[in-house]
């Protein structure tokens, strides 16, 4: 009975009577949103003959939560502890790991009030939200609240461990393979490739995962995601020996297998809507194509007032036709930085997966708003093609003996030049200024952060200038003459 | 865009063999002789039954001369300082950034010509392009375009006892009844909204190419601003109001800001049926290739600009302003017409929310995002939708010019500033602010301070003013683009500040006011002199 934590009993608790107070992540009864198992908790939960009576853990829900990793003696223990089996996994992710907060975000004012616009129910009840936000999407169940409440737990990354749970803690378990570990259900973490499919699910989503348009335009903010910077700002709970952070090259390797899996993602997403979409044309039901946040959230989303074709017309050459948004420049422009980032040996990898994400562009150009089903699948296949290249070269990227990533100006100068539109564009500065983190930071998880009181270098003078103002979500007021003047004083 | 259907009618004079001709004739000459008397009957003037589609067009030059004419009585273009229509296909600047960015010649493509030229022209084949010879199409917007084609009343209409004639008989001649509201709010509003059964839709990829964005649009007002070359029936002589009565054609409802009100529910409908109609001339799924590259449908401009053209920023503008039924992120119908038409309903006692009436079009655009064409082409509700909208205007027009006038402005004004406090954009505020502006000034309740006053705030606050074609056609910042800055900038708290009106005294003094009216206010004073009702306020100088 390891997993019988304290904090689990208080969990089973919480179970019975859904709007307890107790429990790290249930919000104040006044917060509850009026809803199923919202309201004052129950009386007489517990019995002075036998405070244990009628309570029996839930085998489902052992291998979920993550008070069954939390104990003091395994993964709930000091920093300090023994860093071998981990100890301070659970400690570090409940203190500083904002996945343990994904489901406190339900709560909050701007969530409720994205609910309401979407008028669906409470978003801690909704599985659209709780997939991302919560444990939910391991099961095909609804879980119980104080197993969601643990926000992106164990399970989220790890898999339900009701098959490996004991069989982890038993000594043979690191002689296993990893494939043996993987047939009990245990997700292997330790290389970059498997990270940033994990990540990518919520992160770039998938058909499962899908953050749309609808949740934007309620509130929701825009997806970016980049392994490498991520893993450099994340609390590190495990110990690095082993896995990729041992690796002297592991920004760089982060930085392009986490590229190249974002497209691989980006594609999967895109082929899963307007498969879907197809096929809700098909047979007459809604359908949800266009979907605006496969495109450039700036081509619409700025006011007339600061359109600088209206100002005085733009010179620069297009290479999509006026008033078409193109596809997320995101993914596309990390395309480009990765075919012109990588160095020898790897020089060129990237430019098969580059051409491919053009290809797309050029279609989702065309169609990009198509109504008939037989077009919305030929952005389908498309999608299925800049996939099965993504794949191959993540997997590529992911067996190289060593990553060299040299992001330099004169590389994607070319680049700019064919579409300086979409060069010149924020996202692509982003993407530029992702790569020299990656190339210039360095070293093992955290030691390239910049922390408070060192004088800001270069790279973060860059980084500062992509910051958006307080309040937007999206970079109003991005000065790209400002930045490549900046990004020329990078050593 | 796709297919775009013109105007019926070619630029070939067919007047030699017009079967009117010894009719005309003989019209001219009893007009000359001044034989045709007042009050004669109609049936002087035999009306054929011609259909309207065979008329051809004569051509402007036709019309002035006679219209042009200091002394013409009828109608005088020359002193109409303000016309602006008549030089709308310009070698500027902006034309050519356009043109090179869409790839097109401006003077060969459809959708530039529907709107900015007489309907007669054809897309000129290149080599005439520069041929400034080509009246039709460097004529700009000229008398027929809105009047109709001029072969079937131009001999008819010299004729003095023309006036006497129905409007329906005048139609039959092929002279459209702009007197009518309905008829000259659709005419309007076929450039100034859009009409895709016409070709008439700047398509979005125009507007990302660099063309001024077509805002909101008070038919009243713009009028007003472009400077009338007619007079309303209650501005002619009090012998000419008495004929009127008795011979049916004053269709022109019972004052300015009745007209607008009408006008308003015209343009709710047409802003509900642009996406419908532009998904009939679309035939499905519109695999034709559009006639601007890019402008296949969805033809985005058909939209509300402001669903998607916001600020990702929270507090979210976007999110204050509701979806009217709409899932949010979808781009919505054209959201300008709504307030005002809201009004419009509340006169005519038939209070309902405008969001209420499109909520048929608004169903079928959540379907899928744009709507889908299929959809879109027949909206279950449609039908009770638009009988709504009718019965509101009939019930607007069959109101009479009498006494009560004042107190019906006054009322009108009560109504459009409660509307007004609502609004939550500058497009849909300044319909609202421009009738609110005409209807004070003769309604009865406030003091001519007060009305002064309510004026002047609402001009300051959402911009009135409908300015003169910039000085430079290459001006840098013509006075659209301050526009949406202000629209980017306008506060509803500060607006409805503007729209609350001090409180009424019905039967309180109604003089005439003392005070000049504000000088940026577009809104002309109707002449006072012809005006036989005791009305305030219609004697001031500009």
């Amino acid at each position: 009975m390891r997993w019988f934590s304290a904090r689990f009993a208080a969990a089973l608790l919480i179970t019975i009577a859904p709007c307890g107070a107790t429990g790290r992540a249930a919000p104040p009864v006044a917060d509850c949103p009026t809803g199923p198992g919202c309201g004052p908790p129950r009386e007489a939960v517990a019995t002075d003959a036998d405070p244990y009576a009628g309570m029996a853990s839930d085998p489902a829900l052992r291998g979920l939560a993550t008070a069954s990793c939390a104990s003091a003696t395994c993964h709930g223990g000091p920093r300090g502890g023994n860093h071998a089996v981990q100890s301070f996994a659970a400690t570090t992710w409940v203190n500083a790991d904002p996945h343990a907060k994904a489901y406190e975000t339900l709560f909050t004012a701007r969530s409720v009030r994205m609910a309401r616009l979407l008028r669906i129910g409470p978003p801690h009840t909704e599985r659209q939200c709780l997939v991302c936000h919560s444990v939910q999407d391991v099961s095909p169940h609804p879980l119980p609240r104080d197993v969601l409440a643990d926000g992106v737990g164990c399970a989220s990354c790890h898999g339900d461990a009701t098959e490996w749970l004991e069989a982890h803690s038993l000594a043979d378990w690191k002689g296993r393979s990893p494939a043996d570990k993987a047939a009990v259900g245990f997700a292997d973490l330790s290389g970059a490739l498997e990270r940033a499919r994990v990540c990518a699910r919520c992160h770039v989503g998938d058909a499962d995962h899908d953050m749309h348009h609808d949740h934007v335009a309620a509130g929701h903010p825009r997806l970016y995601f980049e392994l490498a910077q991520l893993q450099r700002r994340w609390p590190r709970h495990w110990n690095p020996h082993g896995r990729a952070e041992s690796s002297p090259d592991f920004n760089a390797r982060s930085w392009a297998v986490g590229q190249a899996v974002a497209l691989e993602a980006a594609g999967t997403l895109l082929e899963a809507r307007t498969a879907r979409a197809a096929k809700a044309v098909r047979s007459g039901a809604p359908a949800r194509w266009p979907e605006y946040t496969e495109f450039d959230c700036q081509a619409c989303h700025r006011t007339l007032a600061t359109a600088p074709v209206l100002a005085a017309g733009n010179p620069l050459p297009r290479q999509l036709p006026p008033g078409t948004p193109g596809w997320q420049p995101w993914f596309v422009t990390a395309a480009g930085v990765l075919d012109a980032g990588l160095d020898e040996p790897l020089a060129g990898t990237g430019a098969d997966l580059a051409a491919r994400v053009a290809a797309l562009r050029r279609l989702l150009a065309d169609e990009w708003a198509a109504a008939d089903a037989a077009r919305i699948e030929r952005i389908a296949a498309e999608a299925r093609g800049v996939v099965r290249v993504a794949s191959r070269t993540a997997v590529t990227l992911a067996a190289a003996p060593d990553i060299r990533v040299a992001a330099a100006a004169h590389r994607l100068a070319p680049r700019a030049a064919t579409d300086p539109r979409l060069w010149r564009g924020w996202d692509a500065a982003a993407q530029t200024t992702l790569a020299l983190e990656a190339d210039r930071r360095g070293g093992p998880a955290a030691l390239g952060v910049h922390h408070a009181g060192d004088p800001p270098g270069p790279l973060d003078m860059l980084r500062e200038s992509l910051l958006h103002p307080a309040g937007f979500d999206a970079p109003v007021g991005f000065d790209a003459e400002r930045f490549q003047r900046q990004r020329a004083d990078v050593p | 865009m796709g297919q775009v259907t013109r105007h019926p009618g070619t630029t070939q004079r067919r007047a030699a063999g017009s079967p009117f001709r010894p009719l005309g004739a003989a019209i001219v000459a009893l007009a000359v002789s001044g034989a045709g008397a007042c009050g004669a009957p109609p049936d002087a003037l035999p009306v054929p039954q011609t259909p309207p589609a065979d008329f051809t067009y004569k051509g402007a030059e036709l019309c002035m001369r006679c219209h042009r004419s200091e002394q013409s009585e009828w109608c005088d273009v020359a002193t109409s300082t303000a016309w602006r229509h008549d030089a709308l296909f310009p070698a500027n600047p902006r034309t050519r950034a356009m043109e090179e960015a869409l790839g097109i010649t401006a003077a060969t493509t459809a959708s530039c010509i529907a709107c900015h030229t007489h309907p007669a022209a054809e897309p000129a084949p290149e080599e005439a392009i520069p041929e400034e010879s080509n009246r039709f199409l460097h004529g700009g917007i000229s008398c027929e375009t809105c009047h109709g084609p001029g072969s079937g009343y131009f001999e008819p209409h010299l004729h003095a006892n023309w006036r006497f004639l129905a409007a329906a008989d005048k139609a039959r001649l092929g002279m459209v009844d702009l007197r009518d509201p309905v008829r000259k709010t659709e005419n309007c509003l076929g450039c100034h909204l859009g009409d895709a059964r016409t070709g008439r839709v700047v398509p979005h990829a125009a507007y990302a190419a660099g063309h001024p964005p077509l805002g909101a649009f008070e038919v009243e007002a713009a009028s007003a601003a472009m400077g009338p070359h007619w007079k309303r029936v209650w501005e002619k002589s009090e012998r000419i109001q008495g004929l009127a009565a008795t011979h049916d054609y004053h269709t022109e409802a019972a004052s300015t800001s009745h007209r607008s009100l009408i006008a308003a529910l015209v343009a709710l409908k047409r802003s509900a049926f642009l996406v419908q109609e532009a998904a009939e001339v679309a035939g499905g799924t519109a695999d034709a290739a559009p006639a601007v590259p890019g402008s296949a449908w969805p033809e985005l401009a058909l939209y509300d600009c402001q669903a998607c053209h916001h600020d990702l920023v929270l507090p979210s503008r976007r999110q204050q302003v509701g979806y009217g039924g709409l899932v949010p992120g979808r781009p919505g119908l054209v959201r300008w017409p709504r307030r005002l038409a809201e009004a419009a309903f509340a006169v005519a006692e038939m209070p309902t929310a405008a969001e209420d009436i499109i909520s048929p079009w608004v169903a079928a655009l959540n379907g899928r995002p744009f709507g889908h064409p299929d959809d879109l082409r027949s909206p279950a509700g449609a039908g009770n939708a638009v009988a709504r909208v009718d019965a509101a205007i009939a019930a607007l027009a069959a109101v009479r010019r009498d006494g009560s006038l004042p107190a019906r402005e006054r009322q009108i004004a009560a109504v459009l500033g409660t509307v007004g406090e609502r609004c939550t954009d500058l497009d849909g505020a300044r319909p609202v602010g421009w009738v609110l502006s005409e209807a004070i000034r003769y309604a009865d309740g406030w003091t001519a301070a007060e009305r002064d006053l309510v004026r002047a705030r609402l001009d300051t606050t959402l911009r009135l003013g409908i300015p003169g074609p910039p000085p430079r056609p290459d001006d840098p910042s013509p006075f659209w683009r301050s526009s949406l800055d202000a629209a980017a900038a306008f506060d509803p708290a500060v607006a409805t500040e503007a729209f609350r009106l001090p409180a009424a005294r019905p039967g309180a003094s109604t003089s005439p006011r003392s005070s000049p009216a504000p000088q940026a206010n577009p809104l002309r004073p109707v002449p006072g002199a012809a005006v036989p009702l005791e009305l305030p306020a219609t004697t001031v100088p500009r």
